[in-house]
Formats: C-alpha cells, structure tokens, sequence
C-alpha cells in the first residue's frame, strides 16, 4: 500500500471494475464527499447529486491516475475534495442568491426558534449561519474544521497562501460568532 | 510562540491544538502551560464556537436508508468487471460451441428421420402407377433395313 496516498493502490483495481475496491472506495469517502456537500449547499440532495457526479468522474479517470504525491503532487483525496468543490460552486453560481462578497445582517428569522435551543435546533442555526458566510470563508471553514485537511492542503485546494487561508478563516470564525451572537445563541 | 501568537491562533484554528498546523504543537503547548489569564479566556472563547460548531454534526449524521440508496446508485455508475484475452475467448468459444452443436443436432435429426421416413413411402409416390411393372425395352431393329 502507498503509505503517502492509500488511495491510490484502489484505483488500476477500480478501473479493471473490481467490485470490492469499488465498494471500498465509495464507503470511505462517501461520507465525507457529503458532509462536505450539505454543508457548502446546505441541500442534502444536491449534495447528493454532487457526491454522485464526483464518483463518476472518479470512475472515469481511474484508468489513468497517476498518484504523484512522492512528486510532491496531489493526493487522491485532495484531487477528490477539489473535484467535489468545483461541483458544489457550479451548483452555487446557479442561484439567485448567490454572492462571493459581503455577508446579510442576520439569519432568517424563519429559520429561528422560538423555545430554547434543543440540539437539532441548535444545529439547524449553525447551518444557517455557515450558508450565510461569503463562500470563500464558508469554503476554508469547512476544509479546515469539518474535513480536518491541514492548512496546507486547504490551501492547495483553494489555490491561496496558507496566510489568506488563516485570513479566511479568522474572518469565517469571527462572523459566525457575530451572526450566531445575534440570534441569542448562548455559549459564545 | 508568544501569548499574542498563540491568541491570533486561536481565533484562526480553534481551541483545539490539534488542529493546529503541526510545527505549532509544541510551542501552543508551551504557552498554554503558562497558565496565562489571557489565554486561558482565548481558548474559553474559542471552545465555545467549536462546541457549536461540533453541535452541527448532529444534521449530517448519516441517514442509513437514503445513504444506502445512494451507495447503490454509486455503485451501479461504477465500470464492470473487465474479462481478459483469454475468458473472453472461452466466451465466444463456448457460444459458436452451442450454435454448432444445435446445428449438427438438427441436420443430424433430418438425416435420421429421412431414413426412418423412406421405408415408409408408397412404391409409386410420383402417381404414376399405371406404369407399374414396366421395364424399358431394347429392340434392336437394326435387321429391318434390309
């Protein structure tokens, strides 16, 4: 196995459409090929439709797939997460709403409830609030927190120095405070 | 690794040290080792805004049956297994094996039934039995020129 890329070893066996590596492959990313999907979309089934669409570009470029990641090239999982984001930000530049810059004052009033916050509530509130964040902070935010990539690979995914990831991330962490603040979340 | 650093830090990654690029494990470790007032209210704060953040796993908490579903979609998208040279010879070979065999089998059958059928036909099954018995003949009239 490529200790630097474990990945990779899975993909000449999925191109000879080997069905356990196809299996294997699809139960250790799916999960988080998801999260990263409703959590950038904030809608399960188009981060569904995304978690797809990304599996059939793997299918398609297994055959071919060179881990350079000795190089100092990409690693499987890193090529899989950017594959996966550039779905996601098609998906986003289709919405009327969409916007890169500025941030709306508060979160929709619809989307607050009126009891104390129980967990899924609570939850509820946190998604709203990370839709709300300029993409590129909700971006670093859910590479670097809720993926666990490094800073470095963060960065390499969104084509920016570790320093504007820190950037971005500092500012993603300090809105989230602000709108969460707002809406009486305790805690915080 | 000043308290300064250590609090812009952790406005950055979190309380969370582990977090942390790596190569500021062990200075972040030092420093909170300090006990300072400063940055025991930094990592307070920061806990906090993780603990709301990690209170948002509840939502992407796998959905067991529609993530299933989705498994199977996925794995049916997935390419097929790929025969080789020679299985995929065997393959045609075991086909045109059948496709002959059947052939055979059948002229083999029309044959035998056309034997058991023969003994079975009337004598004259041209109808023309009025001519039955009749055998030609050869004269020889060559004497007649005379």
């Amino acid at each position: 196995m490529n200790e630097l890329d474990p990945d990779a070893e899975l993909l000449p066996r999925i191109a000879r459409g080997d069905q356990l590596a196809i299996r294997q492959l699809v139960a250790r990313k799916l999960p988080r090929l998801l999260a990263l999907g409703v959590r950038m979309l904030n809608d399960r089934i188009e981060a569904e439709d995304v978690a797809q669409e990304t599996f059939l570009r793997v299918w398609k470029h297994a055959e071919n797939w060179q881990s350079s990641v000795e190089l100092g090239g990409t690693k499987f999982d890193t090529w899989l997460h950017k594959v996966a984001l550039n779905l996601c930000y098609d998906r986003l530049r289709t919405r009327k709403d969409y916007s890169d810059e500025g941030m709306p004052e508060r979160i929709d009033p619809a989307l607050i409830p009126e009891q104390l916050l129980n967990k899924s509530q609570q939850a509820d509130l946190i998604n709203a609030a990370l839709a709300l964040l300029p993409s590129r902070q909700r971006e670093a935010l859910v590479l670097q927190y809720y993926q666990a990539l490094s800073n470095i690979e963060a960065a390499n995914l969104m084509g920016v120095s570790v320093e504007a990831l820190e950037s971005l991330l500092s500012r993603a962490r300090r809105n989230m405070r602000t709108l969460l603040a707002k809406e009486g979340v305790n805690k915080i | 690794m000043n308290s300064a650093q250590f609090i812009i830090l952790t406005e950055v990654y979190g309380a969370d040290i582990h977090r942390w690029p790596i190569e500021c494990l062990i200075p972040a470790a030092e420093v909170i080792g300090l006990n300072l007032p400063e940055v025991k209210y930094a990592l307070t704060q920061a806990a906090s805004l993780d603990a709301l953040f990690d209170s948002e796993h509840v939502s992407t908490q796998p959905n067991l049956q529609a993530d299933r579903l989705l498994f199977d979609r996925i794995i049916a998208t997935a390419p097929k297994p790929k025969t080789g040279y020679w299985q995929a010879w065997a393959g045609w070979l075991s086909w045109y094996s059948l496709v002959g065999a059947g052939l055979a089998g059948a002229v083999a059958g029309a044959f035998f039934v056309s034997i058991l059928t023969s003994g079975m036909l009337p004598e004259n099954v041209d109808g023309n039995g009025a001519l039955a018995g009749v055998t030609a003949e050869y004269v020889y009239d060559a004497q007649d020129w005379s």
